[in-house]
């Protein structure tokens, strides 16, 4: 592999470096996705802070309706979990140089992440709620449609990674845009879960 | 610069800049990548070429924006889609700037 020291003679200690993205996955840029990631919850956390605000200083019942009915959020909360298993199963098979399974897992991940936009989008044609009415509504609306946008983004993250790994453009020695994109993953999945307990199941609670 | 003028001033030690050893990062547009942490170099890293995609995504994502505040939800899709093409094109990895997994080397031999 061609590098800047071709031709020098190395001296104790040493050691050529490679030419091209480092095969470490802690790569600057998994930092970046890191910093990226943690700017992206403190907006998920004012929102819940704002919602849990809203509900303090409701002069009225909250939610207005009732509990929402957790059907389709159940199951969205069980696809994401399984597109987590996926990607961690791509992941950990392109560092072990299984590109086939790594594929066949992204694979999985994307239509997993399909899915969930499809079930959100049922959910939100079920509960029947008013972005437009109350402070509920707009906050139920905002929670989900924000965590649905960051969703939607890393489907297209899946997809472009698995469109490379499928062109062996990624591999046992390449790993770390994988690696980033599904720490991406891991982020919006971890975040569905105070989402789900603040919507659908703090109101049980009281 | 090459001979830092503050560096005779400070007494950290008896190291001193030189340009007689170190990588010289002369096969084309070149720059070391460090880790993180300590800035120890960690691999070269080959700069790419001119490209449209930023400029491409800017207009993508100013079209999908403002087509957002018009409500022209239509454009607003095409914008944003244009916008993920326009990011998924700017980082397809390249095999010349070394962003691509090597061939395996039975596959190296077999060609």
């Amino acid at each position: 592999m061609a590098d800047a020291t071709m031709g020098q003679e190395l001296r104790p200690g040493e050691e050529r470096l490679p030419v091209g993205s480092a095969a470490d996955p802690r790569a600057s840029g998994w930092y970046g996705m890191a910093m990226l990631i943690t700017t992206e919850a403190s907006l998920f956390a004012y929102l819940l802070f704002g919602y849990f605000y809203a509900a303090v200083s409701s002069q009225s019942d909250w939610p207005p309706a009732g509990p929402p009915a957790a059907g389709y959020a159940l199951a969205n909360l069980v696809v994401l979990v399984a597109s987590v298993a996926a990607v961690w199963l791509a992941e950990t098979s392109l560092r072990r140089g299984e590109a086939r399974n790594a594929t066949a897992a992204l694979f999985g991940a994307l239509v997993l992440g399909l899915l969930f936009i499809l079930i959100q989008v049922l959910d939100w044609r079920s509960q029947g709620q008013d972005i437009t009415r109350g402070s509920y509504g707009a906050y139920y609306y905002v929670l989900t449609g924000v965590h649905l946008a960051h969703v939607a983004v890393g489907v297209l993250i899946i997809a472009a990674l698995f469109a490379w790994t499928r062109m062996r453009l990624l591999g046992q020695r390449r790993p770390a845009p994988l690696s980033i994109g599904a720490l991406y993953w891991y982020f919006v999945a971890a975040v569905e879960i105070p989402i789900f307990a603040t919507l659908y199941v703090a109101p049980h609670l009281g | 610069s090459r001979h830092p003028l503050w560096e005779d001033r400070l007494d950290e030690g008896t190291d001193r800049s030189t340009l007689g050893k170190g990588m010289v990062l002369d096969k084309g547009r070149e720059t070391i990548a460090t880790t993180v942490l300590d800035g120890e170099p960690d691999a070269i890293l080959r700069m790419p070429g001119d490209t449209l995609a930023p400029f491409l995504l800017t207009v993508a994502m100013a079209l999908c924006v403002v087509a957002l505040l018009l409500h022209w939800w239509g454009t607003a899709a095409f914008g944003g889609v244009c916008a993920a093409a326009a990011v998924i094109v700017w980082l397809w990895p390249q095999a010349e700037l070394g962003q691509v997994e090597p061939a395996p080397a039975s596959e190296v031999i077999r060609g």
